[in-house]
């Protein structure tokens, strides 16, 4: 009887090892399944922003024939500054030559696409009062000499951003941020590029007088 | 008396002559422009579906589903994390520039005014559609005789890739009353058309400009914009 007892105890002892061997490679195998892990590539993108880029720069009054040489406020300079129409009459148009120069550098396989809007309406420090950028400032692709803009050549309006606008003021320039991005108003297919602009000013007749500004924001992003 | 007879000639001439001259020579007084910017959306594909076929009643095509169809690919749970809900442009792609100008009276200003320095027209391709009174031009003066001239700039033309369209296919009619004129094509003044009348008249005036744009199937997707020009002559 003792020898039977003690026959089970070993029976009982080994395959309580055998479970106890086997067990853990169980839970071993489970633990080196595969996970999946995917990442997406973002192109770099690098912009240059130039404005007065060009001799010549400077705003000259709707003129049909001979132009006007141009002229422009205190705050433009050759390559630096605003662009600063300077003095303008209310109900009077304008054009702005050599006013923005886009360099874009990327490693982009697909191209670039060009955002340009306005940060707020264009606001005028002496009262308060805005006028719609879209009906005031108008856009027009340039080149890097010979500008033959005039203040009647057709331009498209800058139009105000529906992103979200973060910091800017007078002094200070803002940033967008976008959840969905506006139509372009440059496209290309290479990954560096040159883009021009000349901008229009349309002072409209019911313009209060004072010191108006607004910011213009360039994003440049892969196609 | 042969020299009084000379002399009171010449009189004559001499008062005759610049009142004829001032009665056909008008000067350029003012002029202003309105951008006329049309999004247009492309005409929509047309379905050119093959000849029916006639000599068979019921469905001519049947689907079957197989029950026991083994999907070629299988799927795994994959970690996902979500960032917030802005793309945060990288500070290297955005840049800004600021706009500025400082806005004095005009003293002519108010002579030949608009409503409007822009209007946005959105029309799709091979449709021809009328905007009632879209803009008003008003010329404000004593004076009892002077012309009005009107015309576009340019064609249309779309900054993006430089696409165009004819400027004539924007007709226009502009009127102070009823009964309303008929419309007609703005003459281009790019394309070596001279502006043309839209009325002489006196004193002050508001015209309504309807706009009817007849955009050809063929206009590609874009934004194209031109400057309709009015020019006050007397």
């Amino acid at each position: 009887m003792n020898s039977l007892r003690g026959g089970w105890t070993v029976a009982v002892a080994l395959l309580a090892i055998a479970i106890a061997l086997t067990v853990p490679r169980a839970i071993a195998s489970s633990a080196t399944d595969p996970i999946t892990v995917k990442w997406k590539n973002v192109a770099l993108v690098h912009v240059t922003l130039t404005p007065n880029y060009a001799a010549g720069f400077g705003q000259i009054p709707a003129t049909i024939g001979t132009q006007p040489a141009p002229t422009h406020g205190p705050d433009a300079s050759l390559g630096a500054g605003s662009v600063d129409f300077g003095n303008v009459l209310a109900g009077k148009n304008y054009v702005y030559r050599y006013a923005t120069h886009l360099a874009v550098t990327s490693n982009s396989s697909t191209g670039l696409n060009v955002y340009g809007e306005g940060a707020a309406d264009f606001y005028n420090t002496a009262d308060s009062s805005t006028v719609p950028i879209s009906t005031t400032i108008y856009w027009l692709n340039s080149s890097a000499s010979g500008d033959a803009n005039t203040g009647f050549s057709p331009g498209t309006p800058m139009q105000l951003t529906s992103g979200t606008v973060v910091g800017g003021g007078q002094f200070s320039a803002p940033s967008i941020n976008y959840t969905t991005y506006p139509s372009p108003i440059s496209s290309t297919a290479l990954a560096n590029a040159d883009f021009y602009y000349d901008y229009q000013l349309k002072v409209p007749a019911t313009a209060t007088s004072g010191l108006y500004y607004v910011w213009i924001v360039y994003t440049v992003v892969s196609r | 008396m042969k020299s009084l007879r000379y002399a009171v000639l010449l009189l004559g001439l001499s008062i005759a002559i610049p009142v004829v001259v001032d009665a056909s020579i008008q000067q350029q007084r003012a002029q202003i422009t309105v951008t006329i910017t049309v999004n247009v959306t492309p005409a929509p594909i047309a379905y050119n579906g093959s000849a029916m076929e006639t000599s068979r009643n019921g469905i001519k095509a049947s689907l079957v589903l197989n029950a026991r169809e083994a999907l070629d690919q299988t799927f795994h749970a994959e970690n996902l994390s979500f960032v917030g809900g802005s793309m945060i442009a990288q500070a290297t792609n955005q840049k800004a520039v600021k706009v500025e100008a400082e806005v004095s009276p005009n003293p002519n200003g108010t002579l030949l005014t608009s409503d409007q320095t822009g209007v946005v027209i959105n029309q799709q391709a091979g449709t021809t559609v009328s905007y009632p009174c879209i803009y008003h031009v008003s010329v404000s003066t004593a004076i009892t005789n002077w012309s009005l001239d009107h015309g576009l700039y340019s064609n249309f033309i779309d900054m993006t890739d430089s696409t165009a369209f004819a400027g004539s296919a924007m007709k226009n009619k502009s009127y102070i009353a009823t009964p309303q004129p008929a419309f007609t094509p703005f003459v281009v003044y790019s394309n070596g058309q001279n502006w043309a009348l839209l009325q002489a008249n006196s004193k002050s005036k508001t015209y309504c400009v309807d706009l009817e744009l007849v955009l050809p199937a063929s206009t590609s997707q874009g934004s194209y914009s031109s400057q309709a020009t009015y020019t006050l002559l007397y």
